[in-house]
Formats: C-alpha cells, structure tokens, sequence
C-alpha cells in the first residue's frame, strides 16, 4: 500500500498519557500473585484418559486417608452464614473447565443453588458460545458465600446472570460463584465478591483456558476465497437512461469470508467482502464512463451477489443510493449516485454540511433512505445512551451535484 | 528497547525479568487495554493479568513475533474477554449512559486533562474498531501484516479500517478548527 502517513501521526508519538499508570504498585501485585503460582505444584498436561486416572486415583488416596470433613471447601456447613473462606484464587486453582458435577460437588460442596432457563427466540437463532444470552437453554449453580444472618438470597439469572448483585454489592452476601454446566460438565464459571477496590470478578471459561497462540492464525480467508468466487459487478443501479455497475477494479479480485461470529454487524454466515472498487455508468445512449474510485471498500451482505442500489424518482434527476452493509450497530454508511433526466449523464453526489462537502452519510439500519415529495429523509444513527436520533431533509442539487440539507429535525 | 530472544527458549520466567518486562511493556500494555476498553478500572486489571499471564504462559511463547506483540495478544484476547463477560458489558453500558446523559463523566475530564495531546481525545472519540487500528499504526508503528495477525483479520480490512480511521480523524479535526474558528 502506498501509505503517506498524516501529519498528525507525529502527534500520537508521545502519550496518551502524561503519567504511569502501570505504576509499582500494579507490579508488585502482579509479582505477588505469580510468587503465589510459583509455589503451587507446575500443572502439565495430561491426556483426558491419564487425567482421569490421576484424579481417580487421587480421590481413592485422599478418600481414605484424609477425614471425610476437610473433603469439600468451604464445609458446607460454613456457606450461608458467617465470613467464608472462599477466595478467588481458590476458584482459579481448583475449579476446571468439563469437571463432572460429582467432582465439583467433592470440593465446592452440595450447598448450591441449581436453575436453569430455556428461552425460545422470535427469529432464526444460533448461540453464541461467548454469550450466555444467546443461549437457547441456561443450566446454572449458584454457591453462596459469607451470607449475612437474616439475609435471603435473590437471584436474577436473566439480569445478572444468577448473581444477587445487589446483596453482593450491600455487603449482605460475602461473594458468589455461578457454574455454568454443559452435557453435565463444567462449561465456565464466574467468581464475583466485593474487595476494598469494589466489585471483583473471576472468570473461568474456554477464553482463559485456550491461551492466545504466539502466532494468531490468519483468518481462514484463503479456505474461504475458493468458497465465494469474486463477482464481475458487486452493485447495480438500473434505469431506463443508463446502468450503475460497481466492480472490482481491474487486475484486482474481491477477497470474501465469512464473519465468522455473530454480532450487530451480521450473523456468523454473512459476508465480508473487501476489495478496491470502481463505479461505472452504463449510459443506453451509448459510452460508459467511470463515476467514482473505492479503495479498501468493506461490504457485508448476507449473500455472494451482486447488491442493487435504491432509486429514487426526483423532478430533475433519478437518485440512486449505494448501501454497501446491509446492517451494523449503529448507522449505515451510504452514497448517492444521479443521472440528470434531461441530459441522461450520471454523477457522484456528496452531503452538504455547512461549508463541508461529505461523500457519503449515515442513516439507521431499520429505517432506510424514504422519499417525500422532492426531498430524500435519512434517519441518523442511533447510539447507546442517546435520546433519539437526527432526521434530515435533503434535497438533490443537479448543478452542484450535492445533497443540499434542507432542514433537520430530533426524532424520538 | 532491550530485546527478549532469549525468551523464546525458556519454560519460565524469573521474577527479575518479570520486573523488566512490567517496566519495559507495562505502560504500553496499559494503554493498549485503555484503548480498548476506555474504562481505567478494567485497564489496570487487564494489564496486571497480561503479565501474569505472560508469566504463566512464557512456554507458549515462540518467538516468532515481538515479545511486545505477544504482549499485545494477550492484551487483546484478555480485553476481549472482559468485554464478552456480561458483567463488563453491564457496567461499561451504565458508564455510557451516565457519560451520555452529563456530557461527559468526571473521569473522562480527569483523563482528558492528563493527555499529552487533544489529538487523543478525537483518538477515542472513533469507533472501536477503527480506533484500535489506528493506534497500532500510528503509535506503535506495528507492520500492517502485524497488525492484521494480532487483529485476526486480513491485510485488506486493516488497510480499509485505517484508511476509515484516518478520514474519520480528519473530519474530527476539521471540526475542531470550525469550532474553534
């Protein structure tokens, strides 16, 4: 990439900050911590089958040569009442990742609390394994720890997750652990308890277990290419005057895969498609000619084909507008495209805004570009936090080639 | 900066490197989980597990990119965890309300106040994806396939990114200078 780096880059050299904020403090507390591992017994890597056998033999020693009463930790008879002794690092260290319900009732003890939910969703749906409101079905148990005399424990799995934060935060409940079981196994787990710092959460899951590679893998990109060929034409404007077609540049190809995780960008199915662009205009008349140039264009859609452009009817000029994602959080970008009814000739329209010429704006992803009377209304974006959003009226200025802001207003 | 080859060969790190490795990457750490999370609680508990994660996990590392890179990694996925855990996505949620609702909270003016430059607050002012990008080019200096190996994306949707990032930057900063007429 021919890269000409900004002059504001030089900026960003120094900073962000004028202080540490990775002071001593936060060393020694690391430092801490990993003397306190360096003391525990190194844990290697067994196959699940010598793993088992270990742990088989382990429980049968401990079964008979230590008293029935140290076997579980906290006893149960010490969770719902008094201090508890339960830490976070004794979770860390003792709680596993596929660990039989029996195993974790011989350490944690018998004193949780089950529930489980199924949830039926209105539309097609698949769990995100990272996301526990995602999940068709929720099987949980709750341990409580240090519970204030009196105090009775409510939980809310589907706001909190099963915790009682605010008996957490009130200090009535001392802490909380929350396993998550899948197929009867110890899927994740989290730890949460109040520390002079405030509230503290542990998490055990397969995001701490499956420790980042050295070496990432790539995106499966290169599987994926063979899979989604690249198109001749990625987007169509047709109109009696001429045709729009967005290709990829000559000499160049689409790269295409899957996004691979579901998210307000798209489903795990839908397509990325990235690649530098050029958008022609067709003209019936006869000749084409070359509209506008992209460059490292990102395209979501939930199929390999090409995307058709809106039209829009104005007096003078047939307004075409080029979605290239389908969906996303907040806002959709957007460009609009002309064809001069009177001369049948075709250009890129920017946004007016103030003295500044957009070349392209954003509009909600559930309410689209409409047409009233001779203005084109585009919702903006919606963000969290926010009241409402910002509706504008444009109106298409053939001789400028521009979106003229007629008037906006806030909307609900 | 001092190098770290050697680390490629060990299974453990002494508590001496340890140390140097906090001094050397601590703050860059730091930064990079504040970059990602903006939540100064969650950077400081993001960047204290990093290096005992490092610490824990030294056998993993090959060599084969940057200890620094490595770091980053680390970074990144344990960020990524914190913001998938419902808890994080919860309280950062209230945070964004309450800054929406007063302008901004105390603790974004008291961060503002201790930039170095105003150029880090349009910094944060991009959307995630983009504001990470950027950072890794223009503050890091990461090569752009370092970059889309520790993003997990290809070459092609960095460039598109930073290319958003930078347009984005720039009207960040024509409107600065309008404003400020």
């Amino acid at each position: 990439m021919k890269d000409n780096k900004p002059e504001w880059y030089a900026r960003m050299k120094r900073g962000p900050f004028e202080v540490t904020k990775f002071d001593s403090e936060m060393m020694r507390k690391v430092e801490e911590r990993a003397l306190i591992d360096r003391i525990k017994p190194r844990k290697k890597r067994f196959s699940p089958w010598a793993a088992a056998v270990a742990t088989a033999i382990v429980l049968i020693g401990v079964y008979f040569l230590v008293p029935k009463s140290s076997l579980s930790y906290p006893d149960t008879q010490e969770v719902g009442a008094g201090k508890s002794e339960m830490t976070a690092e004794y979770v860390r260290e003792h709680l596993k990742i596929g660990m039989a319900q029996e195993d974790v009732k011989n350490i944690f003890g018998n004193a949780a609390e089950g529930q489980s939910v199924k949830r039926d969703f209105a539309q097609p749906h698949q769990d995100d394994p990272n996301d526990m409101r995602t999940w068709t079905a929720v099987d949980i148990w709750r341990y409580d720890y240090g519970v204030g005399e009196g105090y009775s424990v409510h939980s809310d799995l589907e706001k909190d997750n099963g915790f009682d934060m605010p008996g957490i935060e009130n200090g009535n409940i001392e802490s909380q652990l929350v396993i998550v079981w899948k197929d009867n196994k110890v899927e994740r787990a989290f730890y949460k308890y109040m520390s002079s710092k405030g509230l503290e959460s542990t998490q055990i899951g397969p995001a701490i277990e499956d420790f980042p590679d050295t070496e990432p893998p790539i995106s499966d990109e290169a599987k994926h290419d063979s899979e989604y060929p690249s198109l001749e034409v990625r987007a169509i404007g047709e109109s009696t005057l001429g045709k729009f077609e967005l290709r990829p540049r000559k000499g160049s190809a689409e790269k295409i895969q899957p996004l691979g995780a579901p998210s307000c960008l798209g489903l795990d199915t839908d397509l990325t498609i990235t690649g530098d662009y050029e958008l022609f205009f067709k003209a019936t008349a006869g000749g084409e000619s070359l509209i506008q140039n992209y460059e490292a264009l990102e395209i979501i859609q939930k199929e390999n084909k090409a995307i058709m452009m809106q039209k829009f009817d104005f007096p003078k000029v047939e307004l075409y507008l080029f979605i290239p994602r389908y969906t996303d959080c907040h806002g959709l970008e957007f460009y609009a495209y002309g064809i001069d009814k009177k001369t049948g000739e075709a250009s890129a329209f920017t946004f007016q805004e103030g003295d500044n010429a957009i070349p392209y704006w954003t509009t909600s992803p559930m309410v689209l570009p409409t047409q009233l009377d001779d203005q084109l209304v585009v919702e903006g974006g919606r963000f969290a936090g926010t009241d409402g959003a910002t509706r504008y009226r444009f109106q298409p200025d053939l001789n400028k080639h521009q979106m003229m802001l007629e008037g906006k207003e806030q909307i609900p | 900066m001092l190098t770290r080859d050697y680390l490629k060969y060990v299974s453990d790190i002494p508590t001496a490197t340890l140390q140097e490795l906090m001094e050397e990457h601590g703050q860059e750490v730091w930064n990079y989980a504040y970059f990602l999370t903006k939540n100064v609680d969650m950077s400081d508990d993001i960047a204290q597990d990093v290096f005992l994660r490092a610490f824990l996990h030294i056998a993993s590392f090959r060599g084969q990119s940057t200890v620094r890179t490595w770091l980053f990694s680390i970074t990144r996925n344990t960020a990524i965890n914190y913001r998938k855990n419902a808890f994080f996505r919860k309280v950062t949620l209230l945070e964004w309300i309450h800054s929406a609702s007063s302008a901004s909270s105390a603790e974004e003016q008291y961060m503002s106040r201790t930039f170095t430059d105003t150029i880090w607050q349009l910094v944060l002012k991009l959307p995630p994806k983009y504001r990470e990008v950027l950072v890794l080019d223009a503050k890091y200096e990461l090569p752009l396939s370092e970059i889309a190996s520790l993003l997990r994306v290809s070459s092609g949707t960095v460039k598109s990114r930073l290319h958003r990032a930078r347009s984005k930057m720039k009207e960040f900063m024509k409107e600065v200078e309008r404003r400020e007429g």
